[in-house]
């Protein structure tokens, strides 16, 4: 049974990309172009993985992390978030991961599974899913 | 003695005789007076000389019976019947002497005569005996009179003390007369309440031990001048109305054999004296008192001064002189080295010139001193120095001498006054160093200062002015005015913008353009700044600054330039990073066909084709931007309604708008008409304007939905459009807004190339347009984007 992956970006050519790279992987591959709609498509979807964009309009990336990770019937559902650089958006997410949005790293309410770096590099990122989804 | 009228009757020489001898002195006591001579001859000796006598003559002897009062009748005819006639014949009460008893009154006379006479010889010798005592008489009388006519009260008492003389000055000294006086031995009285013997007694009676004891209590002394005389000296309490001071010398009078004759007293009153030299002492004390004042004044004064007399020392050497040179008057007075705080070798002073009053030969020390003849005082000199000597770093002193002369105007001394110019001269080259700074301020200003005066001469006119308009300075200070720099319509509009108000208040210009003339004759155009100078209210000059624009425009472009290329130089970095974001979205666009070639599925090739197209679009894009920002562009002009560019690209925002949630609302002006304006620039502008308001909507995803983006058009006054576009967004914190036109800022990471707002304002503001805007965190932003109505064609 191949698993499904949400891809939920605001680019329509991340879409394209990535939902390429994971169908010629095998992968299943649905989509949402902003927070709002992925959350719809979590529910209804029931995906076995989300890649999560972090700037979005219409709910960031952010916000449907924290509702995901809130809703006890989806936050077992694992999350990559796929981010810009660091070093140009300006915000350490390494480091906001690591603690998790709420700043305590005991409660870890907002802790995704993983998350890579923009541009995307296809091999790392289907090594990450595989990892994940294990 | 009765009175004897007498009358003679024959005038013989017997008549003459008895005529003769009763008018001569022995018988004149017998008042015997001839009224009358009788005589039958009318020629009788007798007659005659009684009608040259005016007597009474007659040749009837009867009509002398007849004279009233006759009491004798003298008969001189010799002729005894005629003397018998008439001894019948004359009146009863009338006496007849007849010639006999004349004759024997005539011998009576002569007898008495001869007596007479030899009387006279005794007498003789007694007078001349009389002569000799009138001498000694004179003599005494002389001395009397020396005694007495003396001025000096003085009197003498013989050995038996008692008093022989008593002079007036005597009586007048004393109150005592002279007839009370002398030949008593009261000389006591006018000195003593009680009886006691006075100096001259005491020497009469040469009683030593006397002598010895007046000495000795009241200082009696041998006179220097009066040979055994004494001298003392002594108040007498009660004589006179205050008491008299007397001088008393008293001196012995010896006879030839050198017996004790008496003694004689003089006395010399000397209260007048004595209230003389009291006066004198009282108005010495004034004058010491006056000195003591003078002193007073002279110690107490501020000003440094001290006084020489003739001889070159000091009499004073006041407090403030000697805080000026450190040398105490305890030191200084009575010395001569006044010169000594002043001078390192000794030498005279000014003072000591003028009180030699050899100023004129020695004047030549005084060269480079200012000496000069004091207006104020007479004989007086000034001068002013630096003394390198006196204080720590020397003092610098003006200095007046003044000569102080009696009232016969011989010099007495000289009195010295100073005042320490140093700080006055400090000030001076303070006020100095500061004009020459000022002065360099004006020299060395790349501004031009040109100043004049009163009457429009060029008084300042700096080197910054001389390089603008090619004059040396030298041509114009003083020569020139300024109708021969200005042409002529700028001297009326200079004159214009001073007196009125529309470059600066009147009497100011401030950044004025105006266009000089240089020496060349040339056109410069300026910027001038100036004001106008009054002194109380009247003008007295004016100061105009002048840039060269041509200069400053050149700088200007300079300075724009070296900013571009500055920003091209940082923004490397950022547009190396943006397109990097666009290279990776070429590459995903690649990986899509290459894996749709792969599955020949021509629809995802399709797919990934236009992924790679808009890339290339972006690439385009940016590349467009860094040229606009990097180049100097002309906008090329087209008459376009702003309304029909707001609709393009409000069609082409539509989908990102959509996707993102917002909202587009148009308020267009339908008024409004073709404005100038460079048609894909602007569209270029409105598009980054819209963007942003879309992503200030969505960033972050914090509005969900509910961004609204206002575009209206409009037609403020002065303007040809207004485009303003307003978002509902996150808006912009201040460090934001601060930093929205700086180059490659942006907030929208890896999305936003950081190059959309100043790519815009450079395209407004080559329209001579204008970008401005207002924008609250948390409350949205607003942009206006205005167009001028008529172009100006700005630059070359």
């Amino acid at each position: 049974m191949p698993k499904k992956i949400l891809i939920v970006d605001d680019d329509p050519d991340v879409i394209l990309f990535l939902s390429t790279v994971l169908k010629d992987h095998g992968y299943i591959t649905v989509d949402a172009s902003n927070g709002r709609e992925g959350l719809e498509r979590v529910k209804s979807d029931h995906p076995d993985l989300i890649l999560l964009d972090l700037m979005m309009p219409q709910k960031s990336g952010i916000a449907l992390l924290s509702d995901l990770k809130k809703d006890d019937a989806l936050k077992e559902i694992p999350v990559i978030m796929v981010t810009g650089v660091s070093s140009e958006t300006g915000i350490d997410v390494e480091a906001f991961f690591k603690k998790g949005a709420t700043g305590d790293p005991e409660r870890n309410a907002l802790k995704p599974e993983g998350y890579i770096e923009k541009p995307v590099d296809p091999q790392k990122l289907l090594k990450m899913i595989k990892e994940v989804l294990n | 003695m009765k009175k004897h009228n007498v009358a003679i009757i024959g005038a013989g020489p017997g008549c003459l005789a008895i005529m003769d001898m009763i008018s001569r002195d022995q018988l004149r006591q017998l008042q015997m007076h001839i009224v009358g001579i009788a005589d039958i001859n009318l020629q009788a000796p007798g007659l005659r000389q009684a009608q040259a006598l005016n007597i009474f003559t007659t040749s009837n002897y009867k009509d002398l019976f007849s004279i009233p009062d006759l009491d004798l009748i003298i008969e001189l005819t010799g002729d005894p019947d005629f003397s018998q006639a008439i001894q019948h014949e004359k009146p009863v009460h009338v006496h007849l002497m007849d010639h006999i008893v004349a004759r024997l009154f005539w011998d009576f006379s002569r007898l008495e005569d001869e007596k007479l006479y030899a009387e006279k010889e005794v007498e003789e010798q007694s007078q001349e005996l009389e002569a000799s005592e009138e001498e000694a008489r004179r003599q005494k009388r002389t001395a009397e009179g020396i005694i007495y006519g003396s001025p000096t009260p003085m009197f003498v008492i013989d050995k038996d003390h008692k008093i022989i003389y008593w002079n007036k000055a005597c009586e007048k000294l004393t109150g005592f007369s002279r007839e009370k006086m002398i030949g008593t031995n009261r000389q006591w009285e006018p000195f003593y309440r009680h009886k006691r013997p006075l100096l001259a007694d005491v020497i009469v009676d040469n009683d030593s031990e006397q002598i010895k004891k007046i000495t000795e209590k009241m200082g009696l002394h041998r006179s220097p001048v009066v040979e055994e005389g004494y001298e003392v000296e002594y108040f007498v309490p009660h004589l006179g109305e205050e008491g008299t001071h007397l001088y008393i010398n008293a001196a012995p009078i010896k006879d030839d054999a050198g017996n004790m004759q008496g003694a004689i007293i003089t006395y010399q009153d000397f209260s007048e004296r004595v209230k003389m030299t009291q006066h004198l002492k009282a108005s010495e004390e004034e004058t010491r008192r006056q000195k003591k004042t003078v002193e007073g004044i002279i110690y107490g004064s501020p000003i440094p001064m001290f006084v020489l007399d003739k001889n070159h020392k000091i009499t004073y050497w006041n407090r403030a002189v000697e805080r000026l040179t450190g040398f105490r008057s305890e030191e200084m007075i009575g010395t001569d080295r006044q010169w000594e705080p002043f001078y390192p070798h000794k030498r005279p002073i000014l003072a000591d010139f003028i009180i030699n009053d050899d100023l004129e030969p020695n004047k030549k020390l005084y060269k480079g001193m200012h000496l000069r003849k004091s207006p104020m005082v007479e004989g007086a000199y000034e001068a002013e120095h630096f003394f390198p000597h006196l204080g720590e770093k020397g003092t610098h002193l003006y200095f007046n001498t003044a000569p102080i002369k009696d009232d016969s105007g011989n010099i007495q001394g000289a009195v010295i006054t100073y005042q320490d110019f140093s700080e006055r001269v400090k000030m001076t080259q303070e006020i100095e160093r500061r004009e020459i700074f000022v002065q360099n301020l004006i020299q060395n200003s790349i501004d031009g200062i040109i100043a004049t005066e009163a009457k429009g001469k060029i008084v300042i006119f700096n080197r910054g002015a001389a390089e603008i308009l090619g004059y040396a300075p030298e041509e114009i200070l003083g020569q020139m005015s300024y109708p021969e720099i200005l042409s002529e319509e700028t001297g009326t509009a200079i004159r214009d913008a001073f007196y009125g108000d529309q470059h600066g208040p009147p009497g100011k210009i401030i950044n004025m353009e105006a266009q000089f003339l240089n020496k060349a004759k040339e056109t410069i155009p300026l910027r001038l700044s100036g004001t106008l100078l009054y002194e109380v209210e009247k003008e007295v000059g004016s100061v105009v600054f002048i840039q060269d624009l041509r200069e400053i425009r050149k700088l200007q472009k300079e300075k724009e330039q070296a900013e571009r290329m500055a920003a091209i130089g940082r923004t490397v970095a950022g547009v190396a990073h943006y397109i990097k974001n666009i290279l990776n979205g070429l590459q995903g666009g690649a990986y899509v066909i290459n894996s749709a070639m792969g599955k020949k599925d021509f629809e995802l090739v399709k797919k990934g084709w236009g992924m790679v197209e808009k890339n290339i679009d972006q690439i385009s894009s940016i590349v467009t931007d860094m040229l606009i920002y990097s180049s100097e562009r002309k906008p090329s002009y087209d008459l376009v309604n702003p309304n029909e560019v707001v609709a393009e690209v409000l069609e082409l925002m539509w989908e990102r708008a959509k996707l993102s949630g917002v909202v587009f609302v148009r308020k267009l002006d339908p008024e409004l008409t073709q404005v100038a304006m460079d048609k894909t620039a602007i569209h270029n502008c409105l598009l980054n304007l819209i963007g942003n308001a879309i992503d200030a909507c969505t960033l972050g995803g914090i509005m969900d939905g509910k961004g609204v983006v206002t575009v209206e058009t409009d037609k403020p006054p002065g303007w040809g459009v207004r485009f303003r576009i307003t978002d509902n967004g996150i808006g912009m914190d201040e460090d934001a807004q601060k930093k929205l036109f700086t180059d490659f800022f942006t907030t929208k990471g890896y999305k936003g190339s950081g190059l959309g707002l100043p790519v815009t304002k450079k395209i407004v503001e080559e329209h001579g347009g204008e970008l401005i805007f207002s924008s609250e965190v948390g409350q949205g932003t607003s942009f206006s984007l205005m167009l001028p109505e008529k172009v100006s064609f700005q630059g070359e």
